[in-house]
């Protein structure tokens, strides 16, 4: 457990790092479920703690969301700041081949996916949005379930 | 293990107390740009217009120009925000128009003395209207907001040496649907030093 306590820093940091994040959601139409396109992504987090598997460790991933989300904090843009945080948390998990299309799909509740897909009607950037969460997240759990973990 | 979790406890104890220190060098903004900005010309005269409550509270932490212009006879709304102080307060114009209900009809780059410039013709309800946005470091003006990110991030990363900052320019004719972009240039040149 005490080995836990560099993961939780990080995550703490991340998340202050990413805390313009709830206000891009509430402000933004086109961001307006991004917290929903979030819990989505999180959902092997959950269900690798609900399980009870021992903890990864990831130091790689944990020393790309501390330089991502300085980066981020001394260059004043969001995008590294939120990218921070998704590596902070998929450092939770061990590391496997689905988290090279998990990881990006956490563009999905990042404010630039809204400015990315700006062009596109309203109701196309929310089920963009949710289709690419659910996209990493379901080859993140088909792939927990094949390995048993 | 033991070596690299002390290696990422280093990394994190830097990265939030220089990412505090930075915060506090002083970097060199917009203001004076703003300021030589002349009101009158040969061929233009200008006011200032106060921030109504909504932009002050909203640019309450940066360098902002809101200017009213008789150019040759357009009359012109000409803004310009400097976000030194506050990078996210300067958005994508586009992003913002949309945002405020406002529906994009066309858009076109423009070309300008140095680089180019957006126009765009957008419509709201029953008012159709053109506006010419573009990104200037006081040398080279660029409509992509892209290259606005890159370029102020990278100005932060490096303290301010990578150049001047840049700022948004967004012109917008009153009394008019069109803006005739180029005798707005060269009926008020000085606007490109901004």
């Amino acid at each position: 457990m005490a080995n836990f306590w560099i993961e939780i820093a990080v995550i703490a940091y991340c998340t202050w790092q990413a805390s313009d994040l709830p206000t891009a959601w509430y402000g933004t139409p086109s961001m307006r479920w991004g917290w929903l396109a979030m819990l989505i992504w999180c959902l092997p987090i959950l269900i690798y703690f609900i399980r009870r598997r021992p903890l990864g460790s990831n130091p790689l991933l944990l020393g790309m969301a501390i330089l991502s989300s300085f980066l981020g904090s001394i260059g004043s843009l969001h995008i590294l700041q939120h990218l921070g945080l998704a590596f902070a948390l998929a450092a939770l998990l061990p590391l496997s081949w689905p988290m090279l299309i998990w990881v990006p799909s956490a563009a999905s509740w990042m404010s630039a996916f809204g400015w990315f897909a700006r062009f596109y009607p309203l109701a196309i950037v929310i089920v963009l949005q949710i289709g690419i969460a659910l996209l990493g997240t379901c080859l993140m759990l088909i792939d927990q379930r094949q390995r048993k973990v | 293990m033991a070596k690299t979790r002390i290696g990422l406890w280093i990394a994190l104890a830097i990265a939030i107390g220089v990412g505090l220190v930075w915060q506090f060098y002083p970097l060199p903004d917009a203001a004076q740009r703003f300021r030589d900005l002349p009101l009158y010309g040969k061929n233009y005269i200008g006011r200032n217009l106060p921030l109504v409550d909504f932009e002050k509270e909203y640019f309450r932490n940066i360098n902002v120009l809101k200017r009213l212009y008789q150019v040759g006879d357009q009359h012109l709304f000409i803004t310009a925000l400097d976000g030194t102080t506050n990078r996210h307060a300067v958005h994508d114009p586009l992003y913002c128009f949309r945002g405020a209900g406002w529906e994009l009809l066309s858009e076109k780059r423009v070309p300008m003395p140095h680089g180019d410039a957006m126009l765009l013709e957008l419509k709201h309800e029953d008012k159709i209207q053109q506006a010419l946005y573009w990104f200037s470091n006081g040398q080279n003006e660029y409509a992509s907001p892209l290259r606005y990110w890159l370029e102020a991030t990278w100005r932060r990363l490096t303290l301010g040496h990578s150049g001047p900052e840049p700022v948004l320019i967004m012109v917008q004719p009153l009394d008019k649907q069109n803006l005739d972009w180029t005798a707005l240039i060269q009926g008020f040149p000085e606007l490109l030093k901004l």
